[in-house]
This record gives structure tokens, C-alpha cells and sequence, in this order.
């Protein structure tokens, strides 16, 4: 236990001192400490993160390289984890938790995160040890609205009733005569499978939350037949992302798709109010054009909705979106679906993490000139923003 | 190296070494770690994150086998001998390899690659006509020239000095498959050493558990790696050695006199080796000492038609032994801390001479003539080859003094050496070139840190290539570690840790000295002296030559401060404000000089040419 604390002291001062300035450089203290708690409680061989932390803190001056080099090492030193007893897998979840809700500590809302904390343990409650569902739940957590904080609640509930009956019998319950072998055993496969369904059919801003459900009830299933593993791989794979933890929760898998603007871009950082435009002038030879635009005040915009154009090819909401529609405070509340060829562009660290929501829009064999124009019956407070031009 | 061979050799190592349960948890570990690999590929790009290609392949490929290793030292159901061992060496050489392919072979390995082109084309060792036609060489240099201390005969011939004896054993690779069919022949040797080492540890009562743990820390780790895949002898070399130990123990003259043969015969200087342990062969019985007997007469002949001198056996002064001893065990390019960690157990187990296997005792006995006879000598840390050349054949002994150990250490330094070693082999594998030094008293771990915050890192790693202060410190830590060393629980990775972060804050801070060629410091203009790939560089007093209007800048303390330089004509430097003429010294002479103010100083030539050596604070 003492050599533990002096541990946890040393990784923490060793972290601090190595802090390159950003959120998640100022956080590696708390989360070498959550490492060294992971070493005490399941292995000691996971205490080497520690080191492996500092040398990319040192090597890596890059930011996006070193805090994917700090995503790798503590999503490896989880991935080691492995909790003896249920108090360790409390525990485990707890340090995910913590990893993945709590930083920036800045803009941590103490008594939502807590009640949030909570809901993950009745998850991890209504089917232990396994905590994979917990920390999705817990991540997909919006703290607004205030009600949206029952889900984690809602998904224990659906957890412990999903359950297959025979685990049940195992710990005394007796199982309900009349009940057919499917039923019994596989009610938790229907619950799931619904759930993933919802998800496919739910407006994007909810379903995360019908996938990280589904994870909850499905996860312990697949590893009561022995194929959980790739549930695991993608567990660690999506923690990598640790850093950004707002963009896992909130823009995957579109945030896959995203890709940088034209190496050539132009910036041009017009906002255009309804039926306002502007005139970009062509390069000669130019085979395509780039254009990378996005909303301000357009979240509440359902897909589909023209916002503005480029000379006749119309911009809709799913070309882009409102630039900030996936920050935390917004998402939940927004109505837009993540743009089809999104920005590669993530704004913030840790849960304030999210992309921006530029899109590109592609014109084939532009003209001499680019008209872009936003919709004249764009709302009065919205804007189509043009942010650069490039061409090819 | 790419992906195919790469899961192949992964699959393949796995059937050869586990079974059952291990088996089938590993094969999830192994598609789960390739999955990971393809996220981490998609989730870069989105996120802007570029890495070097090889680097991160080559990353992911010594993980991955860490990987397995885990599995076959701490699972129960493993398939495990010597000659599965060897097997799994013997591919992974092979997967290695493919990585050092691409980059051309270096120090004596072209002319060691040239005697066997000769051998088998010409069927002679005269390479006059090999340089003349190196365009067709396997060898890829078109820039070789004889070597320094190379013979020539009347008629033009060309004769190199190294021995013939591993030009010899190369002829069937080379015959078959060129440069790769060499590399494929040491990399058997490798094998075949590993496969020696693993018996030795069964032979001395190693466990199998601690042989599997430091299995892959001895074989894919440094020096062995990478002189398992490159043309020395040195892998060969302690194959013999490891043999002639063991035949020397189990009482096989045979054995030990033909290892003992090949051993010379391979590198005259290992006769050195021999010598004393043909002396502890002698107690045997009278037939095995006739056997030594014809061994040594043969030689004899052999040292008579070497490069060596039996001058080269006079002892040196005692100041030259200081310095080869701290360096081959400190030194930040060439000792064993920084560049075989593993191994500085084994320099405990020296410090426990009596209670270590009696294996140990006589092959380090054996090395001692040896060792006496490379410590004083200026080129005891390799010259220009991967680190630790002259004490390769050594290390499968050092490796059960480290097994015979390894069970009292600590969970903490094992952690961390098992780290720093999967570091350096990944290194070394990504940029094999980085493996040669130019011995200026610098190491790539300095220079890195020091090219990336302009501060001297390399003052705070021990060098007696150029003896710093932290060579003096860490000698001092090195001897109380070796009286004090019990079983290592004090130094945990987060120990390690806080030390690595002191020495990055302490390395940003000026130094003392400043020596102008050094990676740390920024040059505009002027080079290096001595030129960079000069032969025995480190005989020379290194520095960086400057001329009217080159300069250099360079963090450095507030106060009085002495250069030191070389000018024919004189110079006039400006450093700050402050305008310095520098008298006419043919040899070295100094300068006092002012820095108005701690930091980041700039040094300009106004005129003339100096070669600077240093600046020391006052």
C-alpha cells in the first residue's frame, strides 16, 4: 500500500513537471495516479506506463502525436488491467471514468459528473464484473438536459432485467417456470439487437446513446459465449482516443470520415447573413473546388435544409453543419447529422473535445468565378460560414 | 520489413513455442493487436497525426512479438527447449533482416563480404580486382578503398587484414543468395548461439521459467540483435565460445578444442580466450592437454600471418584501463548502462563472484587476459560498429550471471529494463545507421534530446570516449550499486521515471562546458573537425571550425568564461556585444571571454578561422 502512495506521488510530481501546457498535459498527474491505482489493484507490471508517459511527454513535442502517444499508453495500461474482485472492477471503472469524463477538471460539473459516477456503478451492478458497458454508458452521458442524466439508470434497469435467467439462478434467484429456453437465455440478444436497431433508425444526436445500451446488455453476453474480444478490441481502440473523449462519445464513426482541407486552402472567414454572397475568383486551369463551410446558429436545422449555395449546387444541412453542434452543451439539444465529408478539424481536449462542424463541398470544373450565397430564408440569427476555398 | 512476412513469423512462433489455453488466448491477442493497429491507422489521419512509417511498423512488430514472449514466459502451457528456442531466433533474425536490408552494410562488414565474393568467384583473398569492379559487388558500396593496415603484394595485389575464416563460413550464403544469403548465414549462428546459451542455462541449473523470461531480452535484444544480423564475427564468435565453455565443464575435449579453434581462427585477439581456457582444460587429463597443445601451435601460425603485433600486448597506463573499464560499463554510446541495460546484472553477479554458477566463473575467467589487453587500448569501445563489438562474445556468459540473478531482482528494475531494451531494439531496427558512432563522446540519446531543446544533454550521460563529469558520478553510483544491490525494489518505474524527468530539466539547463561540435549547439556555418567519418576519430581533440561570418549559438552561463581554440592565423570572434582577437595558436591555446548573460549566447567569426574546441564557465 505505501510503496503504492509513494508511487502515485512520484508519477504525479514526474507528470507535472513534464506538462506541456495543454488540458490534457495539465491532467497526466491525476491520470498517472488513476495508472498507479490500476498497478496496486490488478497488476504491478501496469506501474511502466508511468515512465513510457514522461518519455512521450519528453519525445513528442508535436501535441496531436504526443497526447496519441499518452492515448496509447493508458489505453494499453487499461487493456492490462484485469480486476480480481469486484471491488477492482469498481475501481477500474471508476479510474476510466474519471480518465474519460473528468478532464478537462475545469469544466467538470461536480454534482451531474457524480450522479453520472453513480449511474455507471448501477450498470456495473446489474452485471458484474464486466465494465465495458458501465464506461460506454458513462461516456455517452449528456449532463444536458437534466433528465438525460436517468439514462445511465434506465440502461442498469435494462441490464438486470436483459440478463440471462441461469445467471440468475446462479446467485439463488429463482428462475420463472413456463419460460421457453430462448426467452430464458437469450432475452438479453433481443434487447441488444432492438437496441441497435434504434440506433440505426434514432436521429444521430441520440443514437450513441442506444449503441453504448446495447454494448451494456450485449458485452457480458458475448463473453458468456467466449467472443467477447472484439467488443474488448474496440473498447481499447475508441479509449486510445482518451484525449478526445468528446469526439468518441459524440462523432463517431462520422469522425472516421473526416479528412484535411486542400493543402492549397485559402482561407476566406466569411459569415453570411440570409441572402448575402460573395465572389471567389478561380484559378485558371482549375479542375475542382473545395469549398469548406459550416453553420453558426443552425443546430436546431433538421438534414436536408438548403442553407445557402455555391453557383448552382445547393448546401444543405448533411453538406455541413452548425460548427459547434457536437460540443457537449449543444449536442444533445441539436438536430443536424454530422456532415458527409467532414473537416478533419477537433477543437478542445478530453470531454470538451468535438469536431468542428465544417464540411467540404466539392465543385466539379468551377467557373471562373465561385457565387457562394447563403439561403435567403436562412433564420435571422443564423450564418453560413465560408472558411476556406481550395483548388485542384 | 512488411506486414505478411511479419504475421507469418508471428504464427509461426507461436505453434513453435505455446499450446492449448496459451495458444488460443494468444491468437486473440494477435488479431485484437493487429485490429489495434488498423484504428490507430484510421484514427491518425483524422487527427492529423503523422508517424514514420518504419518507425511505427517496426514498433508495432517488436510489441507485438514482446507480446508472445509474455505469453511463453509466464504461461503454463508452453512447448519450450533450446532447439524450439533457436528455431524461433532463427525467424525472427529473418524478419530482422528484411528490416536491415534496405540500409547498406557498414564498418568491416562490405570487406568481410568482399573476401567471401572473392573466395567464391575468384577462389583467391587478393581483392585488387573487387575494388575495381565494385559496381558488381553484393557489398552495394561503390565507395570502398583498401583499409588502413591492409597488406598489398608486388603485382598490385590487395590483401585485407581481417581474418579469412568468416569469409570462409560465408561462402555458401553468399554463393546461394548474395548479401541476403551472408546476413542468413550470421543470423544462423545466431540461432545456433542462442540455442548454446539456452543448454548453458540448463547445464548450470537456470530454471526454464527464468530462462524463458530473459530469453527474448538476451536474443532480440542488444548487442545480440544486431550483431546477430549484420557480417561481424562476433555472433559466431561467442557461439564458439559458449561451446568451448560448455565442453570445457562436461569435460568434452572435442567439443571445446574445435570451439576453441573456430573461436581464433574467427578473431585472432580472441586467442586471448583461449589461452586461459586451454590453461583450465590442462587439470583435465594429459590427452585433452595434447589436444590444447595442437590447438595452440595452430595459434600460433595463425597469429603469424595476422595484422597484431605482440607489442599490442604491453600494458597501458593505468589511467587508460580507468577509462576502458568505466566506458565499456557506463559510457552513454559504447557501455554496456546505456546500451545493454539488461546486462548491468550481470555486473552484480561479478560483484557475487562466489555464489554464481561455476559456468559463469570460468567463462568470465577466461575473458579476463582478454579484457586486460582491450581495456587500455583507444579503440576499446568498438570503433566504428554498433555498440560493444570488442565484448559480444562474452555477453551469452554475462546472460547467466544475469539468469542466475534474475530471480532475487525486483519486479521494478526488471520492468524497466525489459522496457528500455524493447526501446533500443526498436531504435536500432528503424535506423540500423544510428547503430555506428562516430565516437566524438556524444550518444544518439544526447543528441536527440539536445537537437530537440538546445540544451547538453550529453553531459548528464557518462562518456569516457571524451571523460565528463557524469562518467566520474556514474562510477561512483555503478561501484555502490554493486555492494549495495540487493534485490531492486526501491527502484520502481515511477523512480525511473522521476529521474528521467530530473534529467530533463537539469540537461535544459547551460552546462559548464560547452563543446562546440556538439549536437546541442546551433551552427550556421563552419564544420566539423575532424571530418566526420575520419578513421580513429576519437584519437583527435574534436571541434568545429569556424570562419568570417559563420556562427554559433549555444545556451551558456552568465560570467567569465575560458575557450579554448586552435588558429593558425589568429580570428577575431564576437560573442554578445564584445568583439575578441584571438592570438595565433598553432596548437591549442585559450581565451578568457565574458557572457554578459545566462542563456542563449551567440558566438560569431569576424575574421580569420579557428577551430573551437570548448568554452568552459568559470
Amino acid at each position: 500500500m505505501w510503496r503504492y502512495a509513494v508511487s502515485a506521488v512520484l508519477s504525479a510530481a514526474a507528470l507535472h513537471f513534464v506538462s506541456r501546457g495543454t488540458p490534457v498535459d495539465d491532467a497526466m498527474p491525476f491520470v498517472g495516479i488513476a495508472i498507479v491505482f490500476l498497478a496496486w489493484r490488478c497488476c504491478a507490471a501496469i506501474e511502466i506506463a508511468i515512465p513510457l508517459l514522461v518519455a512521450a511527454a519528453v519525445a513528442f513535442p508535436e501535441e496531436r502525436t504526443r497526447l496519441l502517444a499518452f492515448g496509447i499508453v493508458v489505453a494499453g495500461a487499461f487493456a492490462a488491467a484485469r480486476p480480481r474482485r469486484f471491488i477492482d472492477a469498481a475501481g477500474v471503472m471508476l479510474a476510466a471514468v474519471l480518465v474519460l469524463r473528468w478532464i478537462p477538471l475545469s469544466n467538470v460539473e461536480i454534482v451531474r459528473e457524480l450522479i453520472v459516477l453513480i449511474g455507471a456503478f448501477a450498470v456495473l451492478l446489474a452485471r458484474p464484473p464486466l465494465i465495458v458497458g458501465a464506461v460506454a454508458v458513462a461516456l455517452v452521458t449528456p449532463t444536458h438536459p437534466g433528465k438525460a442524466l436517468l439514462y445511465p439508470f434506465v440502461v442498469a434497469a435494462i441490464v438486470f432485467v436483459a440478463r440471462p435467467l441461469s445467471s440468475r439462478a446462479k446467485r439463488g434467484i429463482p428462475s420463472p417456470k413456463g419460460i421457453p429456453r430462448f426467452a430464458r437465455d437469450d432475452t438479453g440478444v433481443v434487447v441488444a439487437i432492438a437496441l441497435l436497431t434504434a440506433a440505426h433508425f434514432a436521429r444521430a444526436e441520440h443514437a450513441p446513446l442506444f449503441v453504448a445500451a446495447a454494448a451494456a446488455v450485449g458485452v457480458p453476453l458475448l463473453a458468456r459465449w467466449r467472443v467477447a474480444w472484439p467488443a474488448y478490441v474496440a473498447a481499447i481502440a475508441l479509449f486510445v482516443l482518451w484525449p478526445w473523449s468528446g469526439v468518441v462519445a459524440r462523432a463517431l464513426p462520422g469522425f472516421l470520415r473526416a479528412a484535411p482541407p486542400p493543402a492549397n486552402a485559402r482561407p476566406v472567414g466569411a459569415a453570411l447573413a440570409a441572402s448575402q454572397s460573395i465572389e471567389i475568383a478561380v484559378p485558371p486551369g482549375a479542375t475542382r473546388a473545395v469549398v469548406v463551410a459550416s453553420g453558426a446558429n443552425v443546430a436546431r436545422l433538421k438534414g436536408g435544409r438548403v442553407i445557402g449555395t455555391v453557383d448552382d449546387l445547393p448546401i444543405r444541412i448533411g453538406d455541413v453543419a452548425d460548427f459547434g453542434f457536437l460540443r457537449r452543451e449543444q449536442f444533445f439539444a441539436a438536430r443536424n447529422p454530422l456532415p458527409a465529408l467532414p473537416v478533419a478539424d477537433v477543437r478542445g481536449y478530453g470531454q470538451a473535445a468535438f469536431l468542428y462542424g465544417a464540411g467540404r463541398i466539392v465543385v466539379p470544373r468551377p467557373p471562373a468565378s465561385l457565387r457562394i450565397a447563403a439561403a435567403p430564408d436562412l433564420p435571422a440569427n443564423a450564418r453560413l460560414q465560408v472558411e476556406s476555398v481550395g483548388f485542384e | 520489413m512488411t506486414l505478411l512476412p511479419l504475421a507469418a513469423v508471428s504464427v509461426a512462433a507461436a505453434l513453435v513455442l505455446l499450446r492449448g489455453r496459451a495458444l488460443r488466448r494468444w491468437a486473440s491477442c494477435e488479431l485484437a493487436a493487429w485490429l489495434l493497429l488498423g484504428a490507430l491507422a484510421l484514427i491518425a489521419r483524422p487527427l492529423g497525426v503523422t508517424i514514420e512509417p518504419r518507425l511505427a511498423l517496426i514498433a508495432f512488430a517488436v510489441l507485438k512479438m514482446a507480446m508472445l514472449f509474455a505469453f511463453v514466459a509466464f504461461s503454463d502451457d508452453v512447448r519450450w527447449s533450446a532447439n524450439r528456442a533457436a528455431l524461433v531466433a532463427l525467424l525472427v533474425y529473418g524478419l530482422a533482416i528484411g528490416a536491415m536490408l534496405p540500409f547498406p552494410i557498414d564498418g568491416d562488414e562490405p570487406y568481410y563480404l568482399l573476401m567471401t565474393e572473392s573466395l567464391v568467384k575468384d577462389r583467391d583473398l587478393d581483392l585488387a580486382n573487387q575494388y575495381r569492379d565494385l559496381a558488381h559487388s553484393a557489398t552495394r558500396r561503390t565507395d570502398l578503398v583498401p583499409q588502413y593496415g591492409d597488406r598489398s603484394g608486388p603485382h598490385g595485389e590487395s590483401w585485407s587484414r581481417l581474418e579469412p575464416f568468416l569469409a570462409l563460413l560465408l561462402v555458401p550464403g553468399v554463393a546461394l543468395g548474395g548479401l541476403p544469403g551472408a546476413l542468413a548465414t550470421i543470423a544462423l549462428f545466431g540461432a545456433l548461439l542462442v540455442r548454446s546459451t539456452i543448454r548453458l542455462f540448463e547445464d548450470e541449473g537456470i530454471s526454464d521459467a527464468t530462462a524463458r523470461q530473459l530469453f527474448p531480452l538476451i536474443a532480440f535484444g542488444p548487442p545480440i540483435l544486431f550483431y546477430a544480423v549484420r557480417i561481424w564475427p562476433e555472433v559466431p564468435a561467442a557461439f564458439c565460445f559458449v561451446e568451448a565453455v560448455r565442453g570445457v565443464r562436461q569435460r568434452r575435449a572435442m567439443r571445446w578444442a574445435a570451439a576453441l579453434l573456430g573461436l581464433v581462427l574467427l578473431k585472432v585477439r580472441f586467442g586471448l580466450i583461449a589461452i586461459v581456457l586451454l590453461a583450465r582444460a590442462w587439470r583435465l587429463t594429459m590427452r585433452r592437454a595434447l589436444v590444447a597443445v595442437t590447438v595452440a601451435v595452430l595459434l600460433a601460425i595463425a597469429f603469424a600471418f595476422t595484422a597484431h603485433t605482440a607489442a599490442e600486448l604491453r600494458p597501458g597506463p593505468p589511467y587508460f584501463y580507468l577509462l576502458g573499464i568505466a566506458g565499456l560499463a557506463l559510457d552513454g554510446a559504447a557501455g554496456i548502462a546505456f546500451q545493454a541495460p539488461l546486462y548491468l546484472l550481470a555486473l552484480i553477479a561479478l560483484a557475487r563472484w562466489r555464489t554464481m554458477p561455476a559456468g559463469f566463473r570460468l567463462g568470465m575467467s577466461a575473458s579476463l587476459l582478454y579484457l586486460i589487453y582491450l581495456f587500455p587500448r583507444a579503440e576499446w569501445h568498438g570503433g566504428w560498429s554498433p555498440p560493444l563489438r570488442y565484448v559480444v562474445v562474452f555477453f551469452p556468459i554475462l546472460a547467466l550471471g544475469v539468469a542466475a540473478l534474475w530471480e532475487r531482482v525486483a519486479a521494478g528494475p526488471k520492468l524497466v529494463v525489459a522496457a528500455y531494451t524493447a526501446g533500443l531494439s526498436i531504435h536500432g531496427l528503424a535506423y540500423p545507421y544510428r547503430l555506428f558512432h562516430i565516437a566524438d563522446g556524444q550518444n544518439p540519446l544526447g543528441e536527440w534530446l539536445g537537437e530537440q531543446f538546445h540544451g547538453d544533454f550529453s553531459r548528464l550521460i557518462p562518456s569516457t570516449i571524451r571523460p565528463n563529469l557524469a562518467a566520474l558520478v556514474g562510477g561512483i553510483v555503478l561501484v555502490l550499486m554493486l555492494v549495495l544491490f540487493r534485490t531492486g525494489r526501491t527502484f520502481t518505474p515511477a523512480v525511473a521515471a522521476v529521474l528521467l524527468v530530473l534529467a530533463v530539466r537539469f540537461g535544459r539547463e547551460p552546462g559548464d562546458r560547452i563543446q562546440f561540435e556538439d549536437a546541442f549547439v546551433i551552427h550556421n556555418g563552419g564544420e566539423l573537425y575532424p571530418r566526420e567519418y575520419q578513421p580513429q576519430r576519437f584519437l583527435f581533440t574534436g571541434g568545429w571550425v569556424v570562419r568570417s561570418g559563420d556562427s554559433l549559438q549555444f545556451p551558456a552561463r552568465r560570467g567569465r568564461a575560458r575557450l579554448r581554440y586552435q588558429s593558425a592565423y589568429g580570428a577575431t570572434l564576437q560573442i554578445g556585444s564584445r568583439a575578441y582577437v584571438l592570438p595565433r595558436a598553432p596548437e591549442y591555446g585559450t581565451i578568457d571571454v565574458d557572457i554578459a548573460a545566462a542563456g542563449r549566447v551567440e558566438l560569431r567569426c569576424l575574421a580569420g578561422a579557428a577551430n573551437l574546441d570548448r568554452m568552459d564557465h568559470e
